[in-house]
């Protein structure tokens, strides 16, 4: 069977004004994915863009692709990034491509930030339009923060436990110099003293919208063989959805997320299981999605993702070192597409400072929309 | 009148398009009556909120209209500090609240909660549904205190 691997990463800077538009953004990171690889850009033969910002044409126009034959995109709001993967997996094992470029441009703080994003990304538009927005919630924040609140309830999650996460991140960013938030640390006081945006979540809960992009190059074992890059290997990739995708509040059961199932099909394929994991890049859109996935991937109990994270568990030199980028909190909001970069990095031991010694196994989670989910699991190649 | 307006040089104005969907309009019609509905499944009587497009337990297309108690416990919620609607940022901090109704446990709704009082989870409230104007409709939730034995009556 075709093996599929990721044979180069590239990234723009990561700004909260970035002066250019997303077009240009794009362009720039494949640009530097491509040479990361030692690929031209007429190897290009796929293309997975990401459900907003520019489309595939715009990049087939710009840099010249003569060799496309397959374009797509998945539609799972922030799982989108690596639900993607998937999608280039299988046109790489279908024989319909060869080399894809997935990628994500966003100009998230300067232009597009998330209020006006929200109403074109969610599903089901009568449902946001005719019951949340009338009652006041237009934001992932106020509808994750209803998720927050009961599994409070149900498991004794705490606020300190919430902080953790945020400390957590932003500790890993002072390693990053790439990163947003590079110099500037947050203790557990700043984080309780921070405002409320939508109850339990308050300000340092939340995630960075940035400006930027990152691009991903996937190809076959055939093309893989032929550069001079190690290249890392892409085990498995999988997507899942909760019941009632399309909406929170008559979700039952409530707490059920798309990762459970999609991690447990991505582990199943993989041989793999979450205890062979080095590391984890976990979809942090907001500190209580982290706990929760920790828990629906399966890297501890249901119910135990708070005193998991508590534990310091998460922290780098922890049992599963999360995001040693900064993540989305610390890094930038990059959809996602940060955290494949970094687990790339990471398999190859260029992570500098905050490189987790002789990983060889990273999981990669999404998480979109409604509680859609999936998950990669990259493995150290060779 | 479209006639009329027109002879004068005016453009009719266009029919008025429910931005959330003809699948509440029944919902919106109690609304203005003050009653509280939730939709029932003509074949298999599955009560169905919110409103889609087929039932979800028989794949039955047909749907009444039915009034419910109203009463329920808050399964959760959240206090919003930060909106960017133009008809709520001025109101911060509101609450929402999911509200596990007593027909089922299958049956929840989300509503406003009044009286400012911070909530927990599991205390009971009755809801009654507010249409004010060319608004969608809200349900909007109280908290059923002790000795208030007049609530679901209310």
């Amino acid at each position: 069977m075709t093996s599929v691997l990721i044979a180069g990463v590239g990234v723009t800077d990561f700004t909260r004004s970035s002066g250019r538009s997303e077009a240009r953004l794009a362009v720039e990171a494949a640009g530097r994915a491509l040479e990361d690889c030692g690929l031209s850009r007429d190897s290009i033969d796929g293309i997975v863009s990401y459900p907003t910002g520019p489309r595939a044409e715009e990049l087939i126009g710009t840099l010249d692709l003569r060799a496309v034959g397959f374009t797509a995109t998945s539609r799972l709001g922030g799982a989108s990034s690596v639900a993607g993967l998937q999608v280039a997996m299988a046109a790489i094992m279908s024989g319909a491509a060869t080399v894809v470029l997935c990628y994500f441009a966003r100009n998230g703080s300067s232009r597009s930030r998330i209020h006006d994003r929200i109403s074109t990304l969610l599903p089901a538009p009568h449902l946001r339009e005719g019951i949340e927005r009338p009652h006041g919630l237009s934001t992932p924040a106020q509808l994750y923060a209803l998720l927050c609140q009961r599994h409070m309830y149900e498991h004794g999650t705490t606020r300190e436990q919430l902080g953790q996460v945020a400390v957590t991140m932003r500790s890993h960013a002072q390693l990053n110099p790439g990163a947003q938030l590079y110099g500037r640390p947050l203790a557990m006081d700043d984080y309780l003293a921070s405002p409320a945006v939508s109850l339990p979540y308050l300000r340092a809960d939340c995630c960075l919208e940035t400006d930027g992009s990152c691009a991903v190059i996937v190809v076959s074992d055939e093309v893989a063989a032929r550069l001079d890059r190690e290249p890392v290997v892409l085990a498995a990739v999988a997507e899942g959805h909760p019941p009632s995708p399309d909406d929170l509040v008559s979700r039952n059961p409530f707490l059920e997320t798309g990762l459970r199932h999609a991690a447990s099909a991505a582990f199943d394929t993989a041989g793999l299981r979450p205890a062979d994991v080095d590391v984890a890049m976990i979809y942090d859109c907001f500190t209580f999605e982290v706990i929760h996935q920790l828990e629906e991937a399966g890297f501890c109990g249901l119910g135990d993702g708070g005193p998991f994270v508590e534990s310091g568990a998460i922290a780098l030199g922890g049992a599963l070192p999360v995001n040693p980028h900064g993540g989305l909190m610390a890094e930038g909001h990059l959809g996602g597409m940060n955290h494949v970069v970094e687990a790339v990095r990471q398999l190859r031991d260029e992570a500098g400072g905050r490189q987790v010694d002789s990983a060889q196994v990273a999981a990669v989670t999404g998480w979109g929309d409604l509680g859609d989910g999936a998950m990669a699991l990259l493995v150290r190649h060779g | 009148m479209a006639d009329a307006a027109t002879a004068h040089g005016v453009q009719p104005a266009k029919p008025q398009v429910r931005a959330w969907g003809d699948e509440l309009a029944g919902f919106e019609e109690a609304s203005s009556r003050g009653r509280l509905v939730v939709r029932r499944c003509d074949a298999c009587l599955h009560l169905q909120w919110p409103p889609r497009s087929a039932c979800q337990s028989c794949l039955g297309g047909g749907f009444d209209w039915v009034e419910i108690g109203g009463r329920g416990h808050i399964y959760t919620w959240t206090e919003v500090h930060r909106s960017s609607l133009e008809d709520f940022a001025g109101s911060v901090p509101y609450i929402v609240c999911i509200v596990e109704m007593d027909e089922s446990p299958d049956l929840r709704m989300l509503g406003l909660l009044e009286g400012g009082t911070v909530p927990s989870i599991g205390v009971p409230v009755h809801g009654s549904a507010v249409s004010t104007g060319t608004a969608a409709p809200t349900i909007r939730w109280t908290l059923i205190t002790d000795g208030d034995e007049f609530a679901e009556n209310r």
